[in-house]
């Protein structure tokens, strides 16, 4: 709590008509991720740890030079995907946060079309735009599982689309312990090298400097999904329709949009954005499936979409800056800071959101009495206090 | 290994297994009733196995781990009102994002905890010889965790709350009309803010009970899910205590079946097909999360059309469940 003089009160009144577009939005992402690290830094030291030392290890291994910044991106690139998932759903209030089960099954399905489907002479191109084209629709269908669970019998797709990611996490390990194990281990055999992403370093013969760059051909991927979903959700009828379902769900429906369909089409392709991303991983990096290739990308990518403000061109840079996180994040001791870290930026976001939908107002003692307390406030982080003392006009 | 012996063995691990969905479901009761929406649950959870844990290996006593516990969910409780309940954050991605903290902090501080390998004292068992007479109750009655006893009394606490006290009346107000238990001069805010602190308390000690009785001992991602699960448990429980516990405890004897199952021989067209051969435990293993989609297929198929816009889509769910409160902003019914 702030230090006030005896009797004044500081209140947070709701303004009920900023939507908190435009700059505000940028310049409140920043100041909610200056004082998230700020945050986790107090969290890092409480726990023992050097967070300065920390940071630093962060920033080194993952933006410092180019190998590094190669690196990022091949995290970032399925964490772009997945978020841009998230991002459709959420702009339509859908709550898919099944990112990671659609993740898991886009790379089920590439990885086994290959294994068990095409033959192992098929070209290239082929063979490369097949798995994209698997991944996409069996990720598609699995999100449209939780569409359909919704328009028929009105599950919540929030609780729906959560309790995919744990069946398809079991039902991948089914597959990569029992059919497609390779020696009863929890992998599959290597993919053959025609079913791989073509990636920089394929041209160090050529150009020396591209040796040892692991960033392959996912991230033009991604960047072309990102700039294709954002000119949709803002230029297309569908993502107008989309935009009116988040808004105002019974709006759409009294004006007679098809809202049955778009929500249908919105968790398709949510889906089928996640499930690119796991065709990225298998394909691009690890070219084998095992139970734990993704770390998390599908929940991660949620920050990332809430920190972007559900705005498709600000999901590639929080993606390549939590791309970065993650690099950073395996060296350091002990394991789970990225996460922490995430966590703390996404609750700062949500904070900051609030702070800029409330008008700080210092009440005098004599006028105090008829407002509602402010206990609350009190609770407030220091995060929260720092953003809004940055953001509001 | 006779039929009885089977289910004999399979209620006392599955009732068991129970408990900590039951003090879960019980604390998401709690905060939905006031209709506050806890998705924080799965991460508290866990955060509260850990402190349960961590506490029990530094003062030797299970009981110091149990109030550790309690007090972690208690914290997070208190972060979590500040935000959905103080700042009126949208409670679906807060709880998350709270559940991401709680868990990756979790991790984080476990680490060293599991290279260490050390084993931490469990919670008493409870003994009562005389008891084993009973049939299929027998094994479970004459040998059981203490956690069974505290849970048992934790929900018939919560059911006598919320039916016969005034605090139970006003947080059920709270929770269906908060406009008008406002204008009877009841505080929301403070309301909310207690029923969400308690159910975080209660899935701290969900934790505890999982890393000190249930399934002892600390790893990562230890609740698996559960706390999702208990989530369900209350729409399962129609938002009453009593419903609420009988579906922690079948879910608690569905997780428990899969491993059951393994010992023994089924009819022979099953000990062929998929469900046995290598990989197939982890087949088995999603019967929970299956089943509690089917809970929820079965339970919101009533719903009706006018209501479907609501978060999470439920006919007896409180009316202002996920729904912030201010005075000021209007509130349509």
């Amino acid at each position: 709590m702030l230090p006030l003089p005896r009797g004044y009160r500081l209140v947070f009144e709701p303004v009920l008509d900023r939507d908190g577009s435009g700059r505000w939005r940028l310049l409140r992402s920043l100041a909610s991720l200056g004082a998230a690290f700020a945050v986790a830094a107090l969290v890092l030291t409480a726990a023992g740890v050097d967070a300065g030392l920390a940071y630093r290890q962060i920033f080194t291994a993952s933006f410092a030079d180019v190998p590094a910044l190669s690196d990022t991106l091949v995290r970032a690139t399925p964490l772009a995907l997945c978020a841009l998932g998230s991002a459709l759903a959420f702009r339509a209030r859908l709550w898919n946060i099944g990112g990671e089960g659609q993740l898991l099954v886009g790379a089920w399905a590439a990885v086994g079309v290959v294994l068990h489907g095409l033959p192992a002479s098929t070209p290239r191109p082929i063979l490369l735009i097949a798995m994209l084209f698997c991944a996409a629709v069996a990720s598609a269908l699995w999100a449209g599982l939780c569409a359909l669970l919704r328009l028929w019998l009105g599950v919540s797709e929030l609780l729906s689309s959560l309790m995919l990611n744990y069946i398809a996490l079991l039902g991948l390990r089914s597959f990569v312990f029992g059919p497609w194990s390779e020696g009863g281990f929890g992998l599959t055999p290597q993919l053959p090298r025609s079913a791989w992403l073509p990636r920089l370093s394929d041209l160090a013969e050529r150009v020396p400097a591209c040796r040892g760059l692991t960033v392959h051909l996912g991230f033009v991927l991604a960047v072309l999904c990102v700039v294709f979903f954002g000119l949709v959700l803002s230029r297309s009828r569908f993502g107008y329709r989309l935009r009116v379902l988040g808004a105002n769900p019974q709006a759409a429906r009294a004006a007679g949009l098809p809202v049955e369909r778009d929500i249908l089409w919105a968790l398709l392709l949510s889906g089928a954005c996640a499930g690119l991303a796991g065709f990225c991983e298998v394909s691009g990096v690890v070219h084998r499936l095992s139970d734990r290739f993704s770390t998390g990308y599908g929940f991660t990518a949620l920050i990332v979409a809430w920190l972007a403000g559900l705005q498709p061109r600000w999901i590639l840079p929080a993606a390549i800056l939590f791309g970065g996180l993650l690099v950073g994040g395996q060296e350091l001791q002990p394991g789970g800071i990225p996460l922490l870290l995430q966590g703390v930026v996404l609750m700062a976001v949500l904070a900051s959101e609030a702070l800029l939908r409330s008008r700080p107002r210092l009440l005098r003692p004599e006028a105090g009495s008829s407002d509602e307390p402010s206990g609350a406030s009190a609770a407030a982080t220091a995060a929260q206090k720092s953003d809004h003392s940055e953001d509001l006009p | 290994m006779t039929v009885r012996v089977f289910l004999e063995n399979l209620l006392a691990a599955g009732v068991l297994r129970g408990v900590p969905l039951l003090f879960a479901a019980l604390g998401e009761l709690w905060a939905e009733r006031s209709g506050v929406l806890c998705l924080s649950i799965e991460g508290t959870l866990l955060l509260g196995a850990l402190a349960g844990y961590a506490a029990t290996l530094a003062t030797a006593s299970p009981f110091m781990g149990l109030l550790c516990a309690l007090a972690v969910g208690l914290i997070c409780g208190l972060l979590h009102a500040a935000l959905v309940v103080g700042l009126r954050v949208d409670q679906v991605i807060a709880g998350l994002g709270l559940s991401f903290v709680a868990s990756g902090l979790a991790s984080m501080l476990g680490t060293p905890l599991v290279e260490a390998r050390k084993v931490a004292a469990q919670l008493p068992v409870i003994a009562l010889p005389s008891l084993s007479a009973v049939p299929l109750l027998g094994p479970l009655l004459s040998q059981h965790s203490i956690v069974l006893e505290l849970a048992l009394s934790v929900w018939l606490i919560t059911a006598l709350v919320f039916s016969r006290t005034r605090l139970g009346l006003d947080l059920t107000a709270v929770g269906e009309n908060p406009s008008a238990a406002d204008a009877m001069g009841l505080s929301v805010l403070r309301l909310r803010v207690l029923a969400v602190v308690i159910g975080s308390g209660l899935f701290g000690i969900a934790g505890a009970s999982l890393s000190l009785a249930v399934s002892p001992g600390w790893v990562e991602g230890l609740s698996a899910g559960q706390g999702f699960i208990a989530l369900v448990l209350v729409i399962f429980g129609r938002f009453r205590p009593s419903r609420v516990a009988l579906g922690a405890f079948l879910f608690g004897v569905i997780r428990r079946l899969p491993l059951d199952l393994q010992g023994v021989t089924l009819p022979d067209f099953i000990e062929r097909s998929f469900l046995r051969g290598p990989g197939s435990t982890y087949v088995l293993d999603m019967l929970p999360y299956v089943m509690t989609m089917a809970v929820l297929a079965l339970q919101t198929v009533r719903v009706r059309r006018a209501q479907s816009e609501t978060t999470l889509r439920l006919d007896d769910a409180p009316w202002a469940l996920g729904r912030p409160y201010h005075r000021a902003a209007r509130h349509e019914r």
